[in-house]
């Protein structure tokens, strides 16, 4: 294990068991399950940002929530700074929680309506007891306030969510999680609800916190082009796999996965003079839970051979850094 | 001491609110009303509703005396109303107070755990809704015997499950919202997460719900009284109505009939119209939607 | 002449708390076998405005100013009965999140035959062809169309609604923010379905969205709106090659991209303004990097550049 690995999974599952209702108490059928995260592995390391990038149903929501033991993993191992987080107790993951956190897609939802902003950022602070007494809170708070650019601190200090616009909502759900110094920041389409103007501010402080604070970050999106603007690496997934992991710019200028170069081709590009492309794809996301004995892609796939059905493809290493899960790359 | 202020202002705020709204309004007055004469039923009556007179008194008509007439032991009525109008208030918000804060505890904790833990106790309040309740509150008040606690007590058993319930439900939804898993990210446990973030958020539906045991409590406490279940040594609306029936002469003895029944309809009616306004005015976008 | 002329068209809401101008004195065209871009950030106006030219704003809002001229006609003065024969048949619109705007007890079928037969004079069984054969062309196949709106996806239950409304051929469709929540491939299928339809049945389009990428894809023209305002005006390929107003410059220039060089992007600074005060003069100037003096007492108004572009800013003088 490298000493600069902030997380590494191995392996990780979550299946959903999908409930059959009175008939399936008298039926024979096996149990069938929602494979929403079907054997992830990867790691980040310290001060680098990796971006998981998938359609709705892929599994990269459940995945970060499974990460941060939110919902509990069917199978797989998390490491958290070379701890394995997966066998922790409650009172042993609750001091874990302090180095891995995470920043949700609802500015609106995110925040308790019925607590102001420095009501917020105390409750991170006590639940930890990161500092004695009162005036040390206020401090701090002022401090984190300060560091996601909601300043004059006093301003914001007794504001209800409700009179917050949707990033500043979003920057008091950043320094909720900046107070905790984390290791490791997982942050679940943190901008998709907010207005185009604001979003590349919310993206700069994302930024801001690994260079300052030496975060790394997790950042899990449907929207190819600001993920390409924030992450070092990125990880398509498809149905609960990762299919393609590499640098940013290598996936992005040469994708080798054909549904990566689905997804590429299909992202609108804010130039009118480049004619949209025709999708090399077919069809619709399949239903989860069919048969998964085959690559997941296998029926939308351009290149599809009946050689690739009864096996899954591995993810293996192409180039340095560079991984593709495709029976057609070899 | 801030908080309590803060605390404090936002009260006055919601009633505010509650002004604008008609039926607030009209609930908010009606309530006033019945309070003051609560707290100042010693100075408004003109006689001790207490003491019973002589033979020529009894069954008077209202006169100058006797602004509403006198009962069949001459004990003045206006003055009976208004001191029936502590205990009908008292056992309204003491039953009420009783059963929200049972009601609430199962609810939260049901609605918050789920699973079995939700399961065993939502039955145990299917249980007690599945009791009918005014043959259960006439036997329970005429095995514990006449009082006005037992009486609460007995209005706080019955209506405490429809609490449970309603909360319950609240608790669910709210439980799906994102604040509410950030919280358990950074680490809350079970205890702060029921009662730091989900409860502030439950505590508009307590306080509609709570308006309308408060409606249900004072009827109960007159009918129980009506029936006979009541202390006959205490002062209520109900009682009044009792021996009114008792006396035979209900008939013909309007003033001794309309006060009380008439006192009845309208503090129910006006909290009643309380609990409407209170569930508009918290519905989300209400100050919008009147463009305030 | 245009297909569609607004002119100098107010909208406001009359809250307690005093006038929201949501839209405050905009103009705008469509001309025939054209599609229009209306970008513009929440709360800028653009909903609104489309909504008034199918007269759907209700009080507290109300349209105080203007004209919008449809085939000639002022919609405005038009009597309930007119209005609602125009709608549908001769304006029609997909609406945003319209998925949900599909009646789920009811066969997409009938729920497009159903619109049919209220603007045509023909059997319910001729009626039911024209919906298979709408549904044919929104690619999703006349077997469907005994299905339910359940049985589709997102993207198709989209699809259904964009039959729908070109059921009856409209003069002029209305998108409202149709491909907004749509995972990117169901988003370019249907940005293809709409490219298609537009040269197909050449069907004059308002696209609204907030996406510039998108409206690179699919408009001809674009209208650039902020806190009420149209701040420019153009054609597509002009304006974002060389935006003139510093919003819209700033909106350009803060989008990334998939394609080409990874380019450094600007923020702006500030939240788009409330409506019901919003700042006095230039409602940008408050967040405008070329802020002068003039921009904060007095309005620009929109003035004509020689080359087709409308822009409202003082820096053009």
């Amino acid at each position: 294990m490298k000493n600069n690995e902030v997380l590494r999974v191995e392996d990780l599952k979550k299946y959903f068991p999908v409930r059959q209702g009175l008939a399936g108490l008298f039926s024979s059928r096996k149990t069938e399950y929602v494979r929403a995260v079907d054997g992830v592995s990867f790691t980040v390391r310290e001060g680098e940002n990796l971006g998981f990038v998938g359609e709705s149903g892929c599994g990269k929501t459940t995945m970060g929530r499974v990460i941060l033991r939110l919902t509990e993993p069917t199978s797989g191992r998390i490491y958290c700074e070379g701890i394995d987080i997966t066998s922790l107790n409650r009172r042993e993951l609750k001091e874990q929680r302090r180095r891995m956190q995470m920043i949700f897609q609802d500015p609106h939802g995110s925040l308790n309506p019925r607590r102001t902003v420095n009501e917020i950022l105390r409750q991170s602070i006590r639940i930890h007891k990161l500092v004695d007494g009162k005036a040390e809170e206020d401090s701090l708070i002022k401090e984190t306030l300060e560091n996601v650019g909601l300043a004059p601190a006093d301003e914001f200090w007794n504001r209800y969510p409700i009179l917050l616009s949707g990033g500043q909502r979003q920057r008091v759900g950043v320094a909720r999680v900046l107070i905790l110094r984390p290791k490791l920041v997982i942050a679940d389409e943190p901008i998709s609800m907010l207005d185009v103007s604001v979003r590349i501010g919310v993206l700069e402080l994302l930024l801001a916190m690994r260079d300052e604070f030496g975060i790394s970050l997790v950042y899990i999106t449907h929207d190819l082009a600001t993920a390409r603007y924030i992450c070092d690496r990125i990880a398509i997934m498809y149905l609960g796999k990762v299919v393609e992991m590499g640098p940013t710019e290598v996936i992005y200028s040469k994708p080798l996965h054909p549904y990566t170069q689905a997804l590429i081709a299909a992202v609108p590009v804010p130039d009118p003079t480049v004619k949209m492309q025709d999708l090399p794809i077919k069809g619709y996301v399949p239903v989860t839970g069919t048969d998964t004995s085959t690559c997941g892609f296998y029926e939308r796939c351009p290149y599809a051979m009946k050689e690739h059905v009864g096996e899954n493809p591995p993810l293996i290493e192409v180039e340095p850094d560079h991984y593709v899960a495709c029976f057609k790359v070899k | 001491m801030v908080k309590f202020l803060k605390q404090l202002e936002s009260l006055r705020e919601f009633v505010k609110l509650l002004w604008t709204h008609r039926m607030g309004r009209a609930g908010l007055i009606i309530f006033s009303l019945f309070a003051i004469v609560a707290i100042f039923a010693p100075f408004l009556r003109t006689v001790d509703p207490n003491i019973t007179g002589s033979a020529e008194n009894m069954l008077v008509p209202p006169n100058s005396q006797f602004w509403l007439g006198t009962d069949d032991l001459a004990r003045d009525i206006w003055s009976q109303v208004l001191f029936g109008s502590r205990i009908s208030l008292m056992v309204g918000f003491l039953a009420a107070s009783l059963s929200i804060f049972v009601g609430t505890m199962m609810g939260v904790i049901a609605g918050f755990y789920g699973g079995r833990i939700g399961e065993v106790l939502m039955r145990i309040v299917d249980f007690f809704m599945m009791l009918p309740t005014l043959p259960l509150m006439i036997i329970l008040a005429a095995v514990l015997g006449p009082s006005v606690w037992n009486i609460i007590f007995v209005v706080a058993l019955v209506s405490w499950p429809t609490t449970a319930r309603v909360v319950r439900s609240q608790v669910l939804s709210i439980k799906e919202r994102a604040f509410v898993e950030a919280s358990r990210c950074i680490g809350a446990g079970d205890f702060l997460l029921m009662f730091g973030e989900i409860f502030p958020n439950v505590v508009p539906i307590i306080f509609a719900q709570a308006v309308l045991v408060v409606t249900w409590a004072i009827y109960s406490e007159a009918v129980l009284a009506f029936l006979g279940l009541g202390d006959p040594t205490t002062i209520s609306w109900g009682m009044m109505l009792h021996f009114a029936f008792e006396s035979g002469v209900m008939s013909r003895t309007p003033n001794w009939i309309a006060p009380p029944v008439g006192s009845i309809v309208v503090l129910i009616l006006g909290f009643t119209f309380l609990g409407t306004a209170i569930t508009d005015v918290l519905k989300p976008g209400y100050r919008e939607v009147r463009g305030l | 002449m245009a297909l569609l002329d607004v002119e100098h068209l107010k909208i406001y809401y009359f809250t307690q708390e005093g006038p929201v101008k949501a839209v405050d004195d905009i103009s705008f065209s469509v001309n025939e076998d054209e599609t229009l871009g209306l970008i513009g950030e929440s709360g800028c106006g653009k909903t609104t405005a489309v909504f008034a030219i199918l007269r759907f704003v209700t009080p507290p809002g109300r349209i105080v100013a203007g004209k919008i001229v449809f085939q000639g006609r002022d919609i405005i003065t038009l009597s309930n009965e007119e209005m609602r024969l125009l709608r549908g048949k001769g304006i029609a619109m997909v609406f945003q999140g319209a998925q949900n705007a599909l009646n789920p007890v009811m066969t997409v079928g009938k729920q497009i035959s159903e619109v049919i037969l209220e603007h045509a004079n023909i059997t319910a069984a001729e009626a039911w062809e024209r919906a298979k054969q709408q549904l044919e062309l929104v690619g999703i196949g006349s077997a469907r169309a005994k299905n339910y709106p359940h049985e589709f996806s997102g993207g198709m239950k989209q699809r259904v609604m964009v039959a729908i409304a070109t059921a009856c051929t409209p003069g002029l469709l209305i998108m409202d923010e149709p491909v907004t929540g749509l995972d990117v491939i169901v988003q370019r299928q249907l940005l293809t379905l709409t490219n298609d339809l537009r040269a197909k049945m050449h069907l004059p389009i308002i696209f609204i969205t907030h996406d510039l990428s998108v409206i690179a894809e699919t408009c001809d023209r674009v209208a650039v709106m902020y806190a009420g305002k149209i701040v420019e005006q153009g054609s597509t390929v002009s304006l974002y090659k060389e935006p003139i107003h510093p919003y819209s410059k700033a909106l350009i220039n803060s989008y990334p991209s998939v394609k080409g060089e990874k380019k450094e992007l600007k923020s702006i600074p500030g939240a788009p303004p409330r409506l019901i005060n919003p700042p006095a003069g230039c409602r940008f100037h408050p967040r405008c990097e070329y802020v002068m003096d003039i921009c904060r007492t007095e309005e620009p108004p929109l003035e004509n550049r020689n080359n087709g572009r409308l822009v409202a800013c003082h820096l053009i003088k």
